[in-house]
């Protein structure tokens, strides 16, 4: 102690950067004793167990509501599984059992019997298993605080923002300490999966785990820096260390609020093309995050979560609530939703028998034409909801024209299937297709002459186009975005559109990686759609960049052989525009 | 008692989501219901005897059931054992 400057090394668990004093939190646990009880009194000792039990899973379901509103739903999922914990019969029988056998107090037990599972997972191989005791001991101090009533939780009550340090954080303290008051995490134990972690970047905070001896180190109050991009602990740093973090610093929080700052502005570039700026979405409450980093609207509405994790189908009357939601919220901007885009490996129902070679198998629309019914159905539900927004309808999968005509005479009939039942409903909707296919990048020119508008899907536009898995890891240095196969394509796509009137957009990785959506700029793209976290930085990134140039720079790109030359030829202009 | 071999589906293997999920299914059922993974044989009903068989994805499990309505327990498990079980 006493030496400036020290430093202590742990895992990066979120990035970022946090200066500031050191908060020791710890729970005041008392030696849990163990008392002989009298037999007559067994039955009382199994009833108080059973009741602090009660009160404890009562405790986590106010807890749930509680931060219900504010934390997002994996932690809910955590607390839910906890109360899975306070009802598993090898701990509560177990507890039973033995109070009862060996006459002896609950919270002894208990706490035997937890500790005991404890050790058991501190055993296991694998880290994600292993780093669950955190979540056992939460449910155990939960119990025994409702034996003794003598372990509490410290009380955390701050009112400037404080470096948390702690051997290790169960969800309850997490969900205790909340927003606002903690500006950085450190933790003795734990990994990139423990709980802390998940929830540190949930919060936005920068975090360290897996310090091993923070707890000991570090006094209470004691000025540190954590680097959460690297993992590192400054404690009580010199001034030189203290200037670079507070610049670093200063760069992240400014960049920050630049980025917030442009929230409200349009995509354009410097030299006036106004590019459309949306977001790609899978379920309803993303809204919120797609309306804040204020998105032209969805670019991509995928549809699939609505089909999975249930037995059945999802009926009209469902679907319809959900993309009216949708599309009330997003109005006035553009909805596309996509329609349902599933194969063998993402749903093994009676609907898709297990095939050898899913990704060219029965997927995307060609499921959905071999089950028109099915079909019929959601777009019904769409056409209905049309009404009450900007829908516009996109096709995934097209290999080809036919299959585009058996899909619009699908939505045509339903289209007259509303009319005649006086349904109401907007027979306008605009219809396009997902480019992903190599077929139909090939016949572009032939498939813009059917649809109103294009969105490429990259992620199976590449794959297909190398024929390369990219979740192979022995091959997946060959699923380049920027091979000029998948470039050459995507431009000659982009000139179909264009040469037939219709708008095309890119939802896909390449729409948010910087070289890509720069190549993708130049090449003329009306749409990028993208995850919405991914939007502000993109936004800058195209209000940093001057399409005529890009338009040179990449026409000149796609000539060359490699994806190495073409992302060499692209990163002088990256570093030049600073993005 | 019936038998069968199942193998887990779920990305992250039977982590704390899915253990929920299957023992709030196997606790519905009389039977006495047995997981066992190599040589590790756990109460099909606790959450922490399932966790602690560390299944990833992809791993052999061994479900045993025994009492009256076994068959429709092993019906009913066989079903979830086939789908992701993230809910």
């Amino acid at each position: 102690m006493g030496d400036k400057n020290r430093v202590i090394n742990g895992i990066p668990a979120s990035p970022g950067i946090s200066l500031g004093r050191a908060y020791i939190y710890h729970r005041d646990s008392k030696t849990v004793n163990k008392r002989l009880i009298p037999s007559e009194k067994i039955k009382d000792e199994v009833k108080r167990f059973q009741r602090a039990v009660e009160l404890a899973i009562e405790d986590l379901t106010k807890l749930q509501e509680k931060i219900a509103k504010n934390l997002d739903q994996n932690t809910l999922k955590i607390f839910s599984a906890h109360q899975a914990v306070l009802e598993d019969p090898e701990v509560i029988e177990v507890t039973i059992f033995r109070i009862r056998q060996e006459k002896v107090n609950a919270e002894y037990i208990f706490n035997d019997v937890i500790n005991g599972w404890i050790s058991n997972y501190s055993t296991l191989d694998n880290s994600f298993f292993r780093e669950r005791t955190a979540d056992f001991e939460d449910v155990l101090y939960r119990v025994l605080t409702k034996l003794t009533g003598e372990i509490s939780y410290k009380n955390f009550d701050k009112t400037t923002p404080v470096i948390l340090i702690a051997r290790n954080l169960s969800p309850s303290d997490t969900a205790e300490i909340g927003r606002g008051t903690v500006c950085g995490l450190v933790t003795d134990i734990g990994g990139q999966t423990s709980h802390t972690a998940i929830v540190a970047r949930g919060l936005g905070v920068p975090a360290v785990v897996g310090a091993k001896v923070a707890t000991s180190e570090i006094d209470d109050g004691m000025l540190i820096i954590i680097d959460g991009n690297s993992g590192t602990i400054y404690l009580e740093p010199d001034d030189q260390t203290i200037q670079k973090y507070k610049s670093l610093l200063a760069k992240q929080v400014a960049f920050k609020t630049e980025l917030q700052e442009l929230n409200n502005l349009p995509a354009v570039t410097i030299d006036g093309r106004l590019i459309e700026l949306s977001a790609n979405i899978e379920l309803p409450v993303e809204i919120d995050d797609v309306l804040e980093k204020g998105a032209d609207g969805i670019g991509l509405y995928r549809t699939e979560f609505l089909y999975l994790v249930r037995n059945d189908l999802p009926s009209e009357e469902e679907q319809f609530q959900v993309y009216s939601e949708i599309a009330r919220r997003v109005a006035p901007n553009n909805v596309i939703i996509r329609t349902l885009d599933l194969g063998a490996d993402k749903i093994s129902s009676q609907l898709i028998k297990e095939e050898i070679n899913p990704a060219l198998g029965q997927r995307g629309i060609r499921l959905c034409l071999s089950h028109p019914e099915m079909f019929k159905v959601q777009l019904r539900a769409i056409l209905r909801a049309s009404v009450n927004g900007n829908i516009r309808v996109m096709f995934p999968m097209i290999s080809g024209y036919s299959e585009l005509e058996q899909a619009k005479a699908l939505f045509q009939e339903t289209c007259d299937d509303l009319k005649q039942a006086g349904i109401s409903h907007d027979s306008s909707v605009p219809l396009g297709i997902m480019v992903e296919v190599p077929s139909a990048a090939v016949t572009a020119n032939d498939l813009a002459k059917g649809v109103d508008f294009f969105s490429i899907g990259t992620n199976d536009l590449i794959q297909y186009t190398i024929a390369a898995d990219r979740g192979n890891s022995s091959i997946a240095s060959l699923y380049n975005p920027c091979h000029p196969a998948v470039l050459r394509l995507v431009a000659s796509i982009i000139d179909s559109a264009h040469n037939n009137s219709i708008w095309v957009g890119v939802c896909g990785v390449m729409a948010a990686n910087p070289l890509t959506a720069c190549i993708l700029l130049g090449l003329g793209v009306d749409e990028l759609s993208m995850s919405p976290n991914d939007i502000p930085w993109i936004r800058r990134l195209i209000r940093s960049v001057n399409y005529d140039e890009l338009r040179q720079l990449s026409f000149e790109a796609i000539k060359l052989g490699t994806s190495e030359e073409i992302e060499k030829y692209i990163e002088p202009y990256r570093i030049k525009r600073q993005f | 008692m019936v038998s069968k071999v199942v193998f887990v589906k779920n990305k992250n293997g039977l982590h704390m989501r899915p253990a929920e999920v299957l023992v709030r299914l196997t606790s519905q059922f009389d039977s006495e219901i047995t997981l066992s993974k190599d040589d590790i044989r756990i109460n099909g009903k606790s959450i922490l005897g399932v966790m602690s068989l560390a299944a990833e994805n992809g791993s052999a499990i061994t479900i045993e059931v025994a009492g009256s309505d076994e068959e429709n327990a092993m019906k009913l498990l066989i079903e979830m054992f086939s789908k992701d079980l993230e809910v």
